[in-house]
């Protein structure tokens, strides 16, 4: 059954598809948290982040004649920004000279100095974390565990096949696991 | 019954996802403590990573971020758009306008070699003057509007289908009557 919220976006995206660009604007408004946070995490790079999220949208809105409807909307987006976000590290990784090697971790803002500095920690774990992942690991890690999309779907997004994907996932969660202990999580 | 190992694999794949656990994975953690420490353990760490999902940048803001998408949208459509919308029929109609240029080639090369036969015809009619033969000797015989007809059928198509035209234009009545008084295979 279709949430509530898939079905705003899918009236949102047949305007689209007939040519409304405010509703297009109106999408990306919904989508543009999860499409940024995504780059985020995946480049921990405040500046490509922000740049490769617009990419993503911008790309979307050029191809939405080729969004069929198989998928969730949501998923086709992804599956264009996860496409970006490999060939934007990929590109990175050739020009080692281009990568910013601080990570920006922006601190929370919640009004509450205590639960910020809680968040900016954990936010910072986060990062650590996806940083110790290889590129396709930590692409697959992300799009189930913060997207939650289901392996056939980050399979047809990222090309793979789908017992690729799960393998690539369960090493993400050992690694996670490591990690963990490493930190001292309980 | 899923052993520890099959139970463990499970986990991996499961542990932070929304979605309640299969049956027999829950009947095995219920009885394998070693398994649901592992799982317990797996929780608390995905919560621990999943508690703040969606964090963007500091200081973005949606208005900016939508209008800058704007922008870009703005920036490639009248150029990047029509071309690639475009280019991808430009092999169909390549493929068009050269079987187009082959067969209009062919047909005038058919129609050059078809109107010099019939050119060769009517000027064999002409050079042996039966025709005009015909028209100074025998006028008088026919009735004028109908020999102007077929003469001036004969001399419209003079280069295209004469003789065979001529014989077709006429009615029966009319090809009766013309080989009654004339001997039409050898005018033709």
């Amino acid at each position: 059954m279709p949430r509530p919220e898939d079905e705003v976006l899918q009236e949102l995206v047949e305007k689209a598809l007939a040519g409304d660009r405010v509703a297009f604007s109106d999408i990306v408004r919904k989508l543009m948290k999860p499409v940024v946070a995504f780059t985020y995490r995946m480049t921990q790079e405040r500046e490509s982040a922000v740049d490769l999220a617009q990419e993503v949208f911008l790309s979307a809105w050029q191809n939405l004649k080729s969004f069929r409807g198989d998928s969730r909307f949501e998923s086709w987006v992804f599956a264009i920004a996860a496409n970006k976000t490999i060939n934007f590290l990929r590109s990175r990784a050739n020009h080692p000279t281009e990568q910013i090697d601080e990570r920006q971790v922006d601190p929370a803002d919640t009004g509450n100095p205590e639960r910020d500095l809680v968040q900016k920690e954990l936010r910072e774990d986060v990062f650590a974390f996806m940083a110790t992942l290889p590129e396709k690991q930590r692409l697959v890690f992300d799009l189930r565990f913060y997207k939650h999309m289901s392996f056939d779907e980050i399979a047809r997004a990222t090309g793979k096949a789908a017992g690729t994907v799960k393998t690539n996932y369960r090493e993400a969660v050992k690694k996670l696991r490591g990690f963990a202990a490493a930190k001292g999580w309980r | 019954m899923m052993n520890c190992s099959e139970c463990r694999d499970e986990l991996l794949l499961r542990v932070g996802q929304a979605e309640p656990l299969p049956s027999g994975l829950r009947d095995h953690l219920n009885s394998c403590d070693e398994c649901r420490k592992i799982y317990q353990e797996l929780k608390v760490n995905c919560e621990r990573l999943g508690n703040d999902t969606d964090f963007v940048p500091d200081g973005l803001t949606e208005e900016q971020f939508v209008a800058a998408v704007e922008r870009r949208i703005e920036r490639v459509r009248p150029s990047r758009v029509t071309w690639v919308a475009w280019r991808r029929y430009v092999p169909v109609v390549a493929a068009i306008l050269i079987v187009f240029a082959i067969t209009l080639l062919g047909y005038r090369e058919l129609r050059i070699e078809h109107d010099n036969g019939v050119v060769q015809t009517a000027d064999t009619l002409v050079s042996d003057g039966l025709l005009w033969t015909l028209y100074d000797q025998e006028i008088n015989d026919f009735d004028d509007e109908f020999f102007n007809l077929i003469l001036s059928d004969f001399v419209i198509d003079r280069y295209f289908d004469a003789g065979e035209q001529l014989l077709d234009d006429l009615s029966e009545e009319e090809l009766q009557y013309l080989q009654e008084n004339f001997n039409v295979g050898e005018i033709l």
